[in-house]
């Protein structure tokens, strides 16, 4: 891995610390939510330069997973916390 | 410090932050969100290991449907927890702690984490990855034989020399099937001319090393699949069981109808059409993942979870009984039961073709390998219907709304 990889990858991991920080502490809901779905968003990104790295395409396949059920995953919660329920 | 390492400690130091976090939040709601975040990092660490199918189940079940299921169950709950009296357990901890500490003297035995020098490197492993089925009449979609490629050097594994056992007066009708015990003879197929032919791929039964199946590209699919078969067979079962126990427990009776209420955003006209754009290819996805587990990263149990998300996206915009008109419950009973069917219904087919259970070689006897990848593939459709509808049944039973 070359060092401008090793470099994204670490920027990388540090913002999604960041974004950690506000998922626990984040005051509101709303914060909380925000920064799970960036998380997300931040995992799809680091997974397609791995995989980019590693030069293995079955990473796309991790990184669509991650995508989809991410979406899923956010509309739920914000369903939950507007109607109070799920179906 | 290589790169691997750097990158793992850094996620691991977010996983570990993250499982604190989940832990001393109060509010379960935000902990339910966090179970996600959770899941999502620790799959960050398998990806970084290049553990695709691990990585790939972590990311569909914890990530994505576990966290629906654990935001179901605060519908029937109360968001905030309760503040316990005694804040700390000393005996409890104190047994934690111990075990904490046995686990990992334990891996104090364990190789270095890319050790070349690990047994597994050197033990029964390299055997298994130099499976030579299928090689004899290499066709369209097999593998050559590798350079330098000695069929004899194999059939000796372990010291113990396999007999050839090509019968030239074989008539090709399979006595020792359960079949032909009750007097049902299977017609001559044309594989066995070709066993007969080539020795090598005969002789494949006796082979000492073949227990692994190795004919399937990816092997940890011919691992779960294969190797322990009856093993992922049972953890279907399981599932199976657990959608039961929940149908038992939650569902209303029918006189009392499966609906009692329902939200459905129908004022978020993006959301529906988003949802309506994405969901056949969310189908698409889920089913290529478990079309494609014996050559890439997925199976049944992740495309599975994959297609269940494409009806819970369906329910959660469009309501549960648009749902129901779509896949009623009973319906969604019948596929759970039939994807266990299919599973051990293969494995029953295998057996009155003369094999073992589920011994898939036995599907084609044309060409064993080809059985074998088919074989997998029925097996991990059963195992895809199964998990879906049953994580279809958890959503619905803990959506739906309990009798007062």
């Amino acid at each position: 891995m070359s060092w401008v990889y090793l470099a994204t990858a670490v920027a990388l991991l540090v913002g999604m610390f960041m974004i950690l920080i506000r998922a626990i502490a984040g005051p509101t809901v709303y914060d909380r939510i925000l920064a799970t779905n960036a998380l997300g968003t931040k995992t799809i990104v680091f997974v397609t330069l791995l995989g980019y790295v590693s030069g293995r395409t079955e990473f796309i396949d991790m990184a669509i997973i991650y995508a989809l059920v991410s979406f899923i995953t956010t509309i739920a919660i914000l369903k939950f916390a507007e109607k109070g329920r799920l179906d | 410090m290589t790169a691997v390492v750097l990158i793992d400690t850094l996620l691991l130091l977010l996983v570990t932050v993250t499982a604190v976090a989940i832990i001393e939040v109060r509010n379960l709601y935000a902990s339910a969100m966090l179970t996600s975040v959770y899941s999502l990092l620790l799959a960050l660490v398998w990806v970084n290991m290049h553990a695709m199918d691990v990585a790939f189940t972590e990311a569909a079940v914890g990530g994505g449907i576990s966290t629906i299921l654990l935001i179901g169950t605060l519908v029937h709950t109360a968001r905030e927890e309760k503040p316990l009296k005694q804040r700390v357990h000393w005996r409890a901890l104190l047994l934690t702690a111990l075990c904490g500490v046995a686990l990992i003297y334990g891996t104090f035995d364990m190789p270095r984490f890319g050790d070349p020098k690990a047994p597994i490197h050197h033990f029964r492993v390299p055997e298994m990855m130099a499976q030579t089925v299928g090689f004899a009449n290499s066709t369209a979609g097999k593998q050559p034989p590798p350079a330098g490629f000695d069929p004899a050097e194999y059939r000796s594994f372990n010291g113990a020399v396999a007999s050839v056992p090509v019968d030239p007066t074989d008539t090709g009708w399979r006595e020792n099937s359960v079949l032909a015990q009750h007097g049902i003879m299977l017609p001559k197929v044309l594989g066995d001319e070709v066993h007969a032919a080539h020795p090598a791929e005969a002789d494949h039964h006796q082979h000492p090393a073949d227990d692994f199946n190795g004919h399937v590209p990816n092997s940890v699919t011919s691992l779960l699949a294969a190797y322990r078969g009856y093993d992922t067979m049972f953890e279907t079962t399981v599932i199976f069981t657990a959608g039961m126990s929940l149908i038992m427990l939650l569902r209303r009776p029918r006189r009392e109808g499966y609906l009692q209420r329902s939200a459905p955003l129908a004022d978020q006209p993006v959301l529906r059409v988003v949802a309506k754009m994405s969901i056949p290819f969310i189908l698409l996805f889920g089913l290529y993942v478990i079309t494609h587990g014996e050559l890439g990263p997925g199976g049944g149990f992740q495309g599975g979870v994959v297609v269940a998300c494409a009806f819970i996206l369906f329910a959660l915009i469009f309501g549960r009984p648009a749902l129901y008109r779509v896949l009623p419950p009973p319906v969604c009973d019948l596929l759970t039961g039939l994807g266990v069917l299919m599973y051990a219904g293969t494995g029953a087919a295998c057996l009155l073709l003369g094999g073992n259970f589920l011994d898939y070689a036995q599907l084609n006897s044309l060409s064993p390998g080809d059985g074998e990848a088919l074989g997998m593939t029925l097996v991990e459709y059963g195992v895809g219907l199964t998990v879906s509808m049953v994580m279809v049944t958890i959503f619905n039973q803990l959506a739906e709304e309990q009798a007062k």
